[in-house]
């Protein structure tokens, strides 16, 4: 039987007692690194601080997120290594084979009651297959798919073949990857040539979709309903295929059969959220809306958007009147810091002013700016609220421009994205002189305070580069330069309290604005030696 | 239009599949105080072996119906993907284990290495566990699954060395709801294995006395 020694297992359990005839399970394979968590909001802080060789979570968590949403956001997150193995206990078996039709699966699912030994067979299973196909994985996480298609070719050629459903997936997976199409539908056709496997069949559909052999796709992916209804993926596809030949109600139609299915999957909602509201079918818009909402409660594909798209279908289906409630609800969900309430009251002003209350709509956003202001968010968040000026006070829109170029004027990935808001505002060449001129600025301070430095009056440098972060707050080049300065002048005239000081202030703002480690960990060295003299 | 819900009355069977639910919800927690009893007791009582068989009966048979209501009701398809026989057989022993040592009952298992079936792997587990367990409360000390491929099938069989089965069994088509007799096992296992389909054939079961060890014998075949 497998032996559990020195695997790092997670067991996420709400039940004390039921956790604790687990853990004896484990203990009697031989177990020794335990971890136990009761919620899943713990589970995944438990994931994030160490990698797990193992997890075991049941499906039902109590209040708070579920074991599906634990898995998707373990998914999303990239919390498990790809050898790592996750098995989800159901209560019972049926409530395993309704969670199978979901995207996001499991290695094994587990039926309660268990034995040791079952618990022993799944746990053997699931990590024999991902010691199987370790180099496979390995190679396809990397994006070196001929690699990895390689790999999988060389297991199929094999006398015996093991895993072969598996191999024979991943292969058309990758020759699909590496956008073989032609091969790909072979593969697909040889497989379905054999056993008419749902998997293969909506594989076979995806690869007509990526060739706009919509037809083809349609016709094998409505076969594939009739006769298996709960092929989820296949309903995706066909709604796919509808968009894409402007067939939107019967892209709504089919989505909505799939949310009747299989309703807990927030992504499809949203879909549909969107296709229902694009159709004018806001019945329906609402229904998924509030899915959406509810779904979204504990999950990692939480958007404070959900909020905004269901009051816009409240305003258009003339039921303004549930918009104030819907506010106060995102307000109490989106309130855990700082980020989250400037959020809220972006989306709030956004809401206020679809509705015409201009005097709530022009309050929430004056919130909203203060908040920027004062805590001065992450620089992405800035952007929504930079989208927001430019709704509802074009002169403030252009305040905040100026200081986001500046601030972020060595950042061209950022500048592109401003300049793609600008565009949509026709403001792009507003945008395009700012950045010229910042850049042209950000090169004349540096040259000035470094040729201040090279003729040894480090205070004077410091003065100018001080005063440049203020002006061009989030500069990661001023920043940077500042601080090498102030350790050059320490070293050269002798430390105090107060250089320290403001050393260390420094310090934890470049750690704020997410300076490369290794730009930051030199320094932080430097500063340590500093204060142990 | 309103917001009111228009309440339709559910049809018998949402009403049966809503009892099951909850019938299951209890039996949980009866197997969870035999346990605790089992644990209690240095040598478990034989009548706690029996009662857990029983109440794991009872729960097999009900996980059974809600699965045939659901695809009746066209909630689910068969969820098909090829699998290792060996890992099907593995997987149903160590289902058992418990069972078989309270009992004192051998289970041998006899497969081709190497073999794969097309198979929905919970349905089939599901439908080959209760037959065990049928098998197990009629045997004496050994009972024999054994699985190979033959023409077209992979055929799983269960042989025991009780008393076989009753003429009446053999004679009637699996299930006679008006004696209410046994044979309700035999027919899910029936209905499962014919659910199963390749492009060609359906499957199907069969039983017969022809065990080699002298008791009764229940083949599956499954395309």
């Amino acid at each position: 039987m497998i032996d559990l020694k020195n695997k790092n297992i997670l067991l996420v359990e709400d039940f004390p007692f039921v956790r604790e005839s687990i853990r004896a399970m484990l203990q009697m394979l031989e177990a020794t690194e335990i971890t136990e968590m009761a919620n899943g909001f713990n589970a995944i802080e438990a994931l994030e601080r160490r990698p797990y060789d193992i997890v075991l979570c049941d499906y039902n968590l109590g209040k708070g997120k579920n074991g599906q949403q634990v898995l998707e956001e373990v998914r999303a997150k990239n919390l498990l290594s790809y050898d790592a193995v996750f098995i989800m206990i159901t209560a019972e078996q049926v409530q395993s084979m309704v969670l199978s039709v979901i995207e996001n699966k499991p290695d094994e699912y587990l039926t309660k009651p268990f034995s040791a030994h079952q618990l022993a067979v799944r746990i053997q299973r699931a990590t024999n297959k991902k010691e199987f196909f370790k180099q496979i994985e390995a190679c396809r996480k990397q994006e070196q798919y001929q690699e990895s298609l390689d790999l999988c070719n060389q297991e199929l050629a094999k006398e015996t073949v093991k895993m072969r459903s598996a191999l024979l997936k991943m292969q058309a997976e990758l020759t699909v990857a590496l956008h073989d199409y032609t091969q790909a539908e072979a593969l697909y056709l040889k497989i379905i040539e054999e056993r008419e496997l749902a998997w293969a069949i909506e594989g076979l559909a995806q690869v007509y979709i990526l060739q706009k052999k919509y037809q083809k796709a349609s016709n094998l992916l409505l076969t594939l309903i009739e006769k298996a209804p709960i092929s989820m993926g296949a309903y995706d596809l066909l709604s796919q295929v509808y968009q894409a030949t402007g067939q939107d109600t019967k892209a709504k139609e089919i989505l909505k059969k799939a949310t009747l299915l299989s309703p807990l999957t927030l992504v499809r909602q949203r879909k549909l959220v969107d296709i229902a509201t694009k159709t004018g079918d806001l019945v329906i818009a609402e229904v998924a809306g509030e899915s959406v909402l509810e779904l979204g409660k504990h999950s990692v594909h939480r958007d404070i958007n959900d909020f905004s798209k269901l009051a816009n279908v409240f305003i258009r289906a003339n039921k303004a009147n549930r918009v104030p409630a819907l506010i106060k609800e995102m307000q109490t969900d989106f309130s855990e810091h700082t980020d989250e309430l400037l959020l809220a009251s972006i989306v709030e002003s956004g809401i206020y002013k679809q509705l015409g209350h201009k005097d709530k709509a022009s309050a929430a956003f004056d919130n909203a700016l203060n908040l920027n202001q004062k805590h001065k968010p992450d620089k992405n968040l800035q952007l929504e609220m930079l989208k927001s000026c430019f709704i509802h006070n074009k002169e403030k829109g252009k305040e905040l421009l100026e200081q986001l170029v500046k601030s972020h004027v060595d950042d061209e990935v950022f500048l592109k994205k401003i300049i793609f808001i600008t565009q949509t505002l026709g403001l792009q060449n507003h945008a395009n002189l700012l950045i010229k001129q910042s850049k042209k600025a950000l090169i004349d301070i540096n040259n000035q305070g470094v040729k201040l430095y090279k003729e040894k009056k480090y205070t004077e440098s410091i003065a100018i580069f001080t005063q440049a972060v203020t002006s061009m707050h989030g500069n990661k080049t001023i920043l940077y330069n500042l601080l090498e300065i102030m350790f050059h002048e320490v070293k050269v005239t002798g430390s105090t309290p107060d250089k320290l000081q403001a050393i260390k202030n420094y310090l934890d703002k470049a750690e704020k604005l997410d300076f490369a480690t290794d730009k930051l960990q030199p320094l932080q060295h430097e500063y340590l030696k500093l204060i142990r003299g | 239009m309103t917001d009111q819900p228009t309440i339709t009355s559910p049809d018998f069977s949402a009403i049966l599949a809503a009892s099951i639910h909850d019938m299951k919800n209890s039996l949980g927690v009866i197997c969870g105080l035999i346990q605790n009893l089992k644990q209690a007791n240095e040598v478990p009582k034989p009548e706690l072996a029996q009662l857990e068989f029983e109440a794991r009966r009872m729960n097999n048979h009900l996980m059974q119906l809600l699965s045939l209501y659901k695809i009746e009701i066209s909630k689910f398809s068969l969820n098909i993907d090829e699998y290792l026989i060996k890992d099907i057989l593995d997987d149903i022993y160590s289902q058992q284990t418990s069972l078989l040592e309270l009992n004192n009952i051998t289970l041998e298992l006899e497969y081709p290495e190497n073999s794969y079936c097309y198979c929905d792997l919970y349905l089939l587990e599901n439908a080959i566990g209760t037959l065990l367990n049928n098998a197990q409360r009629y045997s004496q000390k050994k009972i024999i699954l054994s699985a190979r491929a033959e023409e077209g099938y992979t055929k799983f069989t269960i042989e025991d060395d009780g008393n076989g089965f009753p003429d009446i069994n053999l004679s009637t088509d699996y299930v006679n709801f008006n004696t209410g007799s046994t044979g309700l096992g035999l027919y899910f296992t029936h209905t499962i294995a014919h659910l199963h389909e390749s492009n060609i054939h359906h499957g199907y079961s069969e039983i017969s006395n022809e065990s080699r060890l002298g008791g009764g014998k229940v083949s599956i075949f499954i395309p």
